[in-house]
């Protein structure tokens, strides 16, 4: 293959992220340095960065982001962990009980807004008195692992399946429980993926937005930054404080990622001292 | 395990399988009911009668059939321009020989980390400039853009593992490359095909914060944007609104049903949301 077809190949795919992500985001991030009052711009410097290290509803929004990393870690990815292993043997059952549980990881996160907040609406509901303010984040960090705890379990028996037969054997003539072999034996071998897991986990409690915004609108004691960001955009029309809090958004993303490699990284090169 | 003790544990799962399961088979249920006082007064009998009366309701009143019809499109063109353009992309990718190779592995791979909202807010604007704002234009190309770079660096690996004498055999027998890419290699990747095809649908058919911001016209809205404006004019007509939510539903988990496998792979390639 020549030169030139491998750039025909690849030109209308880079084309199209070259338009619509890579441009737009060096955008955001201009756009986070000027105020914008129509079509009047005017450089700002770093105004809005310093006015979000002041603003309480960023601090609020950053730290209910925080919180609700915090249960999601629980309700999502233990909870799918859990049904992994719990549902690890290739039975019919087991198979239909894991239908079951991923099944919700399809819908879209308007309808689980939606759905939930009927069934927790005050006056009519099932459950009433669930998105008060002092449970609110508690509750939606709940139906957030409903939607999602059967997609971290799909990830966990795709790990438990990697796992040798001959180990597990071992294990068992050691005359070792299944508490014992999840601890020693499992867990320590299912390393990458939950790695994999947690990076999921961790990135996905600053991209939530939908969820929030259906089932909490006009909350603002339960708002995260994503939603902050948008508020600030359509409501307010306060387009450079939007862009500079969607730059500190996913710079919080990408630091993430970056401390995680390198915990990884760090974590490889101890290993291979040791061994 | 002894007799009791099993059939505890077949009765303990059962139950939490129900639970899990019960706030889609109440939205289901209820959908066919005829009033709130039977959604909320029994909310755990199933419906008297089995009636569409509240599917007519949400279709005409609520518009979900106009909003149907667009998530079918932006869907459908999105996945198709997600699958060429991001397996041409991969099979260029795949091959050691591309300039720039790594950097560009290293680009689509920070794309797929990268949040919507660092690139959402400016895109409002540029959709206007180019005169697509308010058009399912304004969302397919977002959509294709978005959903390419976890596409390309699934076909890259999938090509990169057939192996070269693939590709040789077919230049000894005198096969141009676009030939021998349309011919041998696109069959060949159907099982990629198949992946990312199904769940760019899934991605595509749920997407709701780019849809919201970039949609104004009634008339080019989504199925979950139409779904909010739907709920915000009819907020008590519950019977209408929980049919409403079900036509959103069936063809995701239908698709779900029909295709697991491809959704399985997916969802280990990292590809769903």
């Amino acid at each position: 293959m020549t030169h030139r077809g491998q750039i025909l190949f690849f030109a209308p795919a880079f084309l199209l992220f070259l338009v619509f992500v890579l441009i737009p985001s060096t955008q955001t991030l201009i756009d986070s340095f000027y105020s914008h009052h129509g079509i009047k711009h005017q450089f700002v410097g770093a105004l809005y960065y310093r006015y979000a290290m002041t603003d309480p509803r960023f601090h609020q929004s950053l730290a209910n982001n925080l919180i609700y990393l915090f249960w999601t870690l629980w309700f999502e990815v233990v909870v799918g962990l859990a049904l992994a292993t719990a549902l690890e043997k290739n039975t019919r059952t087991n198979h239909l009980l894991r239908v079951a549980f991923f099944s919700p990881a399809v819908l879209s996160m308007v309808v689980v807004g939606l759905v939930f907040g009927f069934l927790f609406k005050d006056g009519v509901g099932v459950l009433p008195g669930m998105l008060s303010e002092g449970r609110a984040l508690v509750t939606t960090s709940v139906i957030s692992g409903w939607a999602s705890a059967g997609f971290f379990m799909i990830i966990f028996l795709a790990g438990l399946a990697n796992i040798p037969e001959e180990v597990l054997e071992a294990a068992r003539l050691d005359g070792a429980n299944a508490w014992q072999t999840f601890w020693r034996i499992k867990l320590p071998l299912l390393k990458e993926v939950i790695y994999v897991a947690l990076l999921i986990c961790f990135t996905g409690a600053f991209k939530a937005f939908d969820l929030f915004w259906v089932l909490l609108p006009n909350q603002d004691h339960a708002s995260i930054v994503s939603t902050l960001l948008v508020k600030e955009v359509i409501k307010f029309d306060n387009k450079g404080y939007g862009s500079a809090l969607a730059v500190i958004l996913t710079a919080l993303v990408l630091l993430t990622v970056a401390a995680m490699i390198g915990a990884k990284n760090l974590w490889l090169r101890r290993e291979r001292n040791r061994a | 395990m002894s007799r009791p003790g099993s059939y505890l544990k077949t009765v303990a799962w059962t139950l939490l399988a129900l639970l899990f399961l019960y706030p889609m088979l109440w939205m289901a249920s209820s959908s066919f009911k005829s009033s709130n006082l039977e959604i909320f007064g029994h909310p755990f009998s199933l419906p008297h009668q089995i009636g569409f009366a509240n599917y007519q309701k949400a279709i005409h009143q609520g518009h979900m059939g106009s909003y149907f019809i667009n998530s079918l499109w932006v869907t459908g063109l999105s996945a198709i321009a997600v699958v060429c353009f991001g397996a041409w992309a991969g099979f260029a990718l795949g091959k050691a020989r591309f300039p720039l190779r790594r950097f560009c592995l290293a680009l689509f791979f920070a794309g797929m980390i990268l949040p919507v909202q660092a690139y959402l807010i400016p895109l409002i604007g540029l959709l206007e400039k180019f005169g697509i704002h308010d058009s399912l234009w304004a969302l397919i190309l977002p959509y294709t853009a978005q959903s390419l770079p976890v596409a390309i660096l699934l076909f890259a690996a999938f090509f990169a593992s057939l192996p070269a004498e693939l590709e040789e055999a077919a230049k000894l027998d005198g096969v141009r490359t676009a030939r021998f890419y349309f011919t041998i290699l696109l069959p060949v990747a159907r099982p990629a095909v198949a992946t990312v095809g199904v769940i760019t649908c899934l991605n595509t058919w749920n997407e709701f914060l780019m849809a919201m911001l970039f949609i104004v016209d009634p008339g080019m809205k989504t199925l979950p944007v139409g779904m909010i404006a739907f709920e915000q004019a009819h907020n008590t007509d519950y019977p209408a609104l929980l049919a409403g939510l079900s036509l959103i539903s069936v063809p995701t988990l239908l698709v779900y049903a029909i295709f697991n496998k491809q959704v399985i792979r997916g969802v280990m390639a990292g590809a769903v949301k």
